[in-house]
């Protein structure tokens, strides 16, 4: 489906439809490429509801209304609540649910005139790191079939890169936007945790879930940003900050922000990477002091904890966060149970895949009396320490450069029938959630057999502004 | 009585709680017994190794990871059916056998890396919870709607006019 001609950006969307350009014509467009999705990165599609407010927002313009995003076709990840669209989180559990309100995340970006058109595919849950875990079925990556999109947000990234919508929002809780941003070729951000409110998303780790965007270019992305972020009443874990220093992340020259930039790189992110991967690696730190940037050796002594601290903390929240699905008031409900007991437990049974139920055993396992010292209290305490290492990191430098993913996309089946070795892939992105700092993957160089390759910029906590600027200039040295 | 009312995973040290041979049979507390006694005595035959595979590891330091799946009787127990049978119990998930020995394998091997936290040195560390330090929110103590009765309803499986609807949970 990716064309020669680059897909027109959202800011280029927005500003034809508020100069008097049809809301309605580009809403039909990207409609139709929804529909002609071949990856299956499209599992639902909003027409009616998407043309309605395609006029609305074309009245609001003719009444003299300006508005950020206006027109622009967003796809949603399936585990984002929207009034009256059904949301499943790709799960058989959730088939048929209806959501009776819509999240503040989506809500914000439709008051600046953005359009729901689809909801995209995801990993159950957001369980996986190559979206092969939906009751729906695997999304394929579009730039080769054969191979996986990444994960959990895969259908977001690959509906972005497939030049469907230009925006897309996705959920990362240990790299879930960044990882499929990078293995597809799109950008993809994490922001601070706090930064956006996490009201409508469905829950998997609330301690390390955060809402951001996908798009083709950093522009937009910082936009869509900007305009789904600040506090938020109905998330007591969202935080005061003022978002509108992201309005300028897109003034000027994009490298003036590198001029006297520290730019710190970690020793250990260099080792066991795929060659080509190495090699971007190099060539960005190169073309970043050759742009004015001083590249700064810094520690994070306890990240080589990360993926096992993760799989505690993230499995615990999750395996809490979901025994709320149980057949009572929404979700999938087993035939004629003898019993509450049997309502429950065939409920879940019936409606939960291999790793939702897998995720849920282990963390039902760490929390349990006798373990919870050992096994949970120990992942947050060390969970502190890896906080630290950032801090400490950050005294020394501004932001820290690293690859996204140890490989290009993998061959769609290879880490299926082993969940540890499919939990390792997300080794360079889960510590970003530990520590809730913000984190960007920018598309910066392709393998030999073209496969995109994304670099990682993480930055202070709420410096998602410079984290952003930062990716722009990455993306112009690109 | 399928399981004690009792936590037994979590009331022996998991050193003991490890040592089932897989069954079909329920949790006792005489078991409980006899089992950490076995565990006790067949330490060394428990300590063996089981066998590893090298893969190397993206930052730096090599893996030891256990090899899926592996032979029952020479492996490090850890998580047997039995315990994925309680912990089925405490989630409410109602696995059939072939998933539950799955499940201890998998389980195994996961627990198995995840213990790796044992060896940092966490003392007078204090636990983190939330990453921006916020603690205790809470909104004004003021009543508000969010979502009427009706809404409520609409997504819930077995309903009448006014109530959601479950299978008698207690007998007169």
């Amino acid at each position: 489906m990716s064309s020669q001609v680059p897909p027109p950006t959202a800011l280029s969307i927005a500003a034809a439809v508020n100069g008097g350009a049809s809301a309605r014509v580009e809403i039909e467009a990207a409609l139709a490429r929804a529909k002609a999705d071949t990856n299956n990165a499209i599992i639902r599609i909003h027409q009616e509801r998407a043309l309605a407010a395609a006029d609305r927002v074309q009245a609001q313009i003719k009444a003299g209304t300006q508005l950020p995003l206006a027109g622009v076709p967003l796809v949603i990840k399936d585990n984002l609540c929207v009034e009256g669209i059904e949301t499943t989180a790709a799960s058989r559990m959730l088939k048929g649910y209806i959501a009776p309100y819509t999240g503040t995340a989506v809500s914000r970006l439709e008051q600046a005139g953005a359009i729901v058109i689809a909801t995209a595919n995801m990993d159950e849950f957001a369980f996986g790191s190559s979206n092969e875990t939906s009751a729906y079925g695997p999304v394929k990556n579009p730039i080769d079939p054969t191979r996986i999109p990444g994960g959990s947000s895969g259908g977001s990234a690959a509906a972005v890169c497939a030049g469907i919508a230009p925006l897309a929002l996705g959920s990362d809780t240990g790299g879930s936007i960044r990882q499929p941003a990078s293995l597809c070729g799109v950008v993809g951000m994490k922001p601070t945790y706090g930064f956006v409110s996490r009201y409508g998303l469905i829950a998997f780790g609330s301690s390390l879930d955060q809402i951001g965007p996908f798009a083709n270019n950093v522009a937009d992305a910082s936009t869509c940003l900007q305009i789904m972020s600040g506090w938020d009443a109905n998330d007591s874990t969202s935080a005061k900050h003022n978002p509108a220093t992201l309005e300028t992340v897109s003034n000027g020259d994009a490298l003036s922000v590198v001029k006297g930039l520290k730019v710190g790189v970690v020793a250990g992110h260099m080792n066991g990477l795929q060659g080509e991967v190495a090699k971007a690696m190099e060539q960005a730190k190169e073309r970043l002091v050759k742009a004015g940037a001083t590249i700064v050796n810094v520690e994070l002594p306890h990240e080589q904890y990360a993926v096992a601290i993760y799989y505690i903390i993230a499995t615990g929240e999750a395996s809490s966060n979901l025994s709320r699905m149980d057949g009572v008031r929404f979700g999938h409900r087993s035939k004629d149970p003898q019993s509450l007991g049997e309502l429950y437990g065939n409920s879940r049974n019936e409606g939960f895949g291999q790793e939702a139920k897998r995720r849920i055993m282990l963390g039902t396992y760490v929390l349990s009396t006798g373990y919870y010292d050992a096994y949970y209290k120990k992942a947050q305490q060390v969970r502190r320490l890896v906080c630290r290492d950032y801090e400490q990191a950050y005294t020394k430098c501004d932001v820290i450069l690293g690859p996204v993913s140890p490989t290009t996309a993998f061959k769609a089946g290879e880490k299926l029938s082993d969940p540890l070795q499919m939990y390792l892939s997300d080794i360079f992105t889960i510590a970003a959630n530990l520590s809730g700092v913000p984190a960007v993957s920018v598309p910066f160089a392709k393998d030999g057999k073209n496969l995109p390759i994304g670099l990682q910029i993480q930055g202070r906590q709420f410096a998602d502004d410079q984290v952003m600027r930062v990716a722009r200039a990455l993306e112009k040295l690109a | 009585m399928p399981f004690p009312d009792v936590d037994c995973l979590g009331d022996l040290p998991p050193a003991f709680a490890a040592f089932h041979e897989p069954t079909n049979e329920p949790y006792s507390p005489v078991e409980f017994f006899f089992t950490a006694l076995l565990g006790t005595f067949s330490s060394s035959w428990s300590q063996m190794p089981a066998p590893k595979v090298q893969r190397s590891h993206p930052l730096g330091h090599s893996l030891l990871l256990p090899r899926l799946p592996r032979p029952k009787r020479r492996r490090l127990v850890t998580i047997t059916d039995k315990d994925v049978r309680h912990l089925c119990k405490l989630s409410n998930l109602a696995l059939n056998d072939a998933d539950v020995a799955r499940m201890a394998t998998e389980l195994e091997a996961i627990v198995g890396y995840v213990k790796q936290l044992q060896q940092v040195d966490t003392t007078g560390i204090e636990p983190i919870a939330n990453v921006a330090g916020l603690v205790n929110i809470t909104r004004p103590d003021v009543p508000g709607t969010l979502l009427s009765q009706a809404q409520v309803l609409t997504n819930a499986p077995a309903k009448n006019e006014v109530a959601i609807l479950v299978p008698k949970a207690v007998d007169r």
